[in-house]
């Protein structure tokens, strides 16, 4: 499907910066942001930024992809919890020879995710390897 | 208020270039009438299970489109539920019923996929996971299955090799069913070795994309036909979020928990009296989940269970007779219509060359996208 502008601007905020929200009544976290908290309902929600360093909950390293992700095969995608926020889905990249596992420490990096040629570009917050 | 499972029918699932949505749905449709005994102008309703006919054929108004095509003009409309439309369809046609405003409804599964290049169905697929969570960042729908079997290998120390014996069990069960997309055995060694997707998951893991229609005629009384008749005794659906971030697990998916256990009530009975089942295994770590969930098998036991062949059809747990997603094909609107005309079948008698013996009760598991949705239904041939 052809990328609306207006519906990737309306979520800079979260995906440049890794900002959330989290619920000001329970606590809960969210990612990308929230207009109420999907737990107890309330819509005392606030903006909240997150740490940029967290944990691979799962992974994978996708060998076929959609058209637009073509130029990126092969790819790692992953679950990560962030070490004070919740879990998000990314991707996992400069990965090389090392072997993922579950556990694996990770950092948040800037990069572009998607599109060519015509197509709108998009970016986002991608994961490196913590050096041990 | 019963509701009867008056006459069933599936096309042959797999390529059908010379076929067109319509020609497949009408196909199927007159399938089930002549299996039900009955004309097209006892249909009081019309409930049609698809998910991509908008992006896929450019063709929306499906309840419309498949009423005046029979030249009728009862209620008719379309449900959608990614990979569980089927079920969701065959559920609202039970409410229907069960509300006595109609009779006897038309619940038609429908999918036309092959028109397209992989890639461009592939796409359209994507529309059952989180768009803005997901796809975005480029997580195929095999990536998101690939990611919780990552998970149940970490916590479940299973591997490839219990995720392979799902697949040569579903491809044992399709070779001897001749509506199935592909109907031949495979090898260990060829589901292990085939071409990777996204690790773990390989092709031999992932089900095919198909073309193909199956329908329904569920009735209020029971029907004419000689056979045994059959009643849909249990009938759920639940949801969860979309994208796998929020959930709880990634080893259990919670939806399929709870309409499964909604089902058991309803129908009055538990995961013991299920003799054979139908569950949703669009990628072979799904069936492994879907047979704990429903409690066939305790947590962690599944892919062990499966390596020890439990559940062939001629063994203590049957499932998939028909050759499941995997084998027989997952023409997406159609498969969880497709699973009630398999159960149907098994609980008449008549599934020839792969017949479980003597089943009482029978089980429909239908999932959609990565298990935000699921849709159960339990059948019976007891009185
Ligand atoms: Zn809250």
């Amino acid at each position: 499907m052809k990328k609306s502008v207006v519906a990737e601007w309306r979520r800079y905020e979260d995906r440049y910066r890794l900002m959330g929200s989290v619920c000001l009544l329970c606590k809960e976290n969210f990612f990308p942001r929230v207009t109420h908290c999907v737990r107890c309902g309330s819509s005392d929600v606030r903006d909240r930024l997150f740490l940029r360093e967290g944990e691979i909950y799962s992974f994978s390293k996708i060998h076929v992809s959609p058209e637009q992700f073509q130029k990126q095969v092969p790819y790692y995608v992953a679950l990560i919890k962030l070490d004070n926020g919740p879990v998000i889905s990314s991707q996992i990249v400069d990965v090389g020879s090392e072997k993922l596992f579950v556990g694996m420490r990770v950092y948040a990096v800037f990069r572009k995710v998607s599109g060519t040629g015509e197509q709108a570009l998009t970016y986002g917050i991608k994961f490196r390897l913590t050096k041990k | 208020m019963n509701v009867f499972v008056s006459g069933q029918y599936m096309t042959k699932f797999g390529e059908h270039f010379e076929k067109s949505l319509l020609d497949l749905s009408l196909e199927a449709t007159f399938g089930a009438l002549t299996s039900a005994s009955l004309t097209k102008d006892t249909i009081d309703a019309i409930v049609v299970s698809n998910m991509l006919s908008d992006t896929l054929s450019g063709q929306g108004h499906l309840g419309a489109l498949i009423s005046g095509s029979l030249g009728l003009t009862v209620e008719a409309f379309r449900v959608e539920g990614a990979c569980a439309s089927g079920g969701i369809a065959v559920k609202k046609a039970v409410d229907m019923l069960k509300a006595g405003t109609h009779k006897n409804i038309l619940v038609l599964g429908v999918e036309k996929m092959c028109d397209h290049s992989s890639s461009e169905t592939t796409q359209a697929l994507t529309n059952a996971s989180d768009a803005e969570k997901e796809a975005f960042y480029g997580i195929t729908f095999p990536g998101l299955y690939a990611m919780m079997a990552r998970r149940y290998f970490y916590e479940y120390q299973i591997g490839q090799a219990e995720l392979a014996a799902v697949s040569v069990k579903n491809h044992y069960h399709g070779a001897r069913n001749k509506k199935a997309h592909f109907p031949k055995e495979i090898s260990e060694k060829v589901a292990m070795t085939s071409s990777k997707i996204a690790d773990p998951l390989r092709l031999f893991d992932c089900s095919p994309i198909s073309d193909g229609a199956a329908a329904l005629v569920l009735s209020s009384h029971e029907p004419q036909s000689q056979r045994k008749p059959v009643r849909i005794v249990g009938s759920s659906i639940a949801t969860d979020s979309v994208s796998l971030q929020e959930r709880k697990s990634l080893t259990s998916i919670k939806a399929a928990e709870l309409a499964g256990k909604r089902a058991y009530i309803e129908a009055g009975i538990s995961s013991n009296d299920v003799d054979v089942a139908e569950v949703h295994d669009c990628f072979t770590i799904a069936e492994i989940l879907a047979l704990e969930d429903l409690g066939f098998f305790k947590r962690g036991t599944a892919g062990y269970a499966t390596m020890q062949k439990k559940t062939y059809y001629d063994q203590e747990m049957p499932i998939n007779t028909s050759g499941g997603l995997k084998s027989c094909g997952h023409p997406v609107g159609a498969t969880g219509v497709k699973q009630v005309v398999e159960i149907t079948e098994q609980l008449q008698g008549t599934a020839e060359g792969r017949q479980v013996d003597n089943p009482q009760y029978g089980l429909t598991h239908n999932v959609g996208g990565s298990g935000a949705t699921c849709a159960v239904h339990i059948l019976t041939n007891t009185l």
